[in-house]
């Protein structure tokens, strides 16, 4: 049961990488890739400090840290899609005056 | 029983995502796996304040602001996919061979729950030991709004579809 519970997270993880190295049309779906990856590091971290019999502040200590990166990769795609227009990724190299 | 449930429901929910190409199914698929993962933690760690801050975080936060971005900037249908059916069918049967009937966690539980001053266990991040990281946090997140602010007011006006 302890090997079903950790394959989990780990494959979240897996999954969560494979959508953000594949997707190719929006840059939406790479931000919200990457909040998967965070939700799976999340889960993985509080289950090892937590079997391991430590301290389980340590995830919200990343969680911090991580809403703080997602919240200024948004800031980022608004100023991207004020400049190109929208967000498709294949908009990013047409050159525009 | 209910842990079962809960980790067939991930593992489904995790194969789901990979057929996801629409920003806004994405988020639900997310907010899905925000729950499933803090009722899973719940009865891990019998200790409910985790699951609420990441609920609180993810939901309230996040995925308002990721909604608001989809809403503006895509402009998609969305097409039924046959192949997602497969995780469906195929997620309960790979995790009912993975796992080992009648094993529990309730021995690492029994320490925390059965605790009389496990009420005060919150009172944790703000001990004498932790609490300058407790404090760089905080700053870190004031820091953060500001530079998004900042970053978000680069040009006049609202945003621009083309």
């Amino acid at each position: 049961m302890t090997v079903l519970l950790f394959f989990m997270p780990m494959f979240m993880f897996l999954v969560g990488t494979w959508i953000y190295i594949s997707k190719r049309k929006h840059l939406m779906n790479m931000l919200i890739s990457l909040e998967y990856l965070v939700l799976s590091i999340f889960m993985l971290l509080m289950l090892v400090t937590f079997l391991m019999g430590l301290e389980t502040y340590v995830s919200l200590i990343f969680l911090v840290a991580s809403v703080c990166e997602g919240s200024l990769g948004v800031g980022m795609m608004v100023g991207m899609v004020r400049s190109h227009g929208s967000d498709y990724i294949s908009s990013f190299n047409v050159l525009k005056c | 029983m209910m842990i079962n449930t809960l980790m067939i429901m991930m593992f489904m929910m995790n194969l789901i995502f990979l057929f996801m190409f629409h920003p806004l199914a994405m988020i639900f698929v997310l907010i899905l796996q925000t729950m499933l993962i803090s009722i899973i933690m719940y009865s891990i760690t019998q200790f409910p304040w985790f699951s609420y801050t990441l609920i609180l975080v993810f939901l309230g936060g996040m995925l308002i602001l990721f909604t608001y971005m989809s809403n503006i900037a895509s402009n998609e249908m969305f097409k039924p996919n046959l192949k997602m059916m497969a995780p469906l069918v195929l997620a309960p049967l790979i995790t009912i061979f993975m796992m080992k009937p009648k094993q529990s966690l309730t021995l690492e539980t029994k320490i925390s729950s059965s605790n009389q001053f496990s009420n005060l266990m919150v009172l944790k991040p703000f001990s004498e030991a932790i609490m300058p990281v407790t404090l760089l946090m905080a700053s870190y997140i004031i820091l953060t709004l500001l530079t998004v602010v900042k970053i978000s007011k680069m040009s006049q006006g609202p945003l621009r579809i083309v």
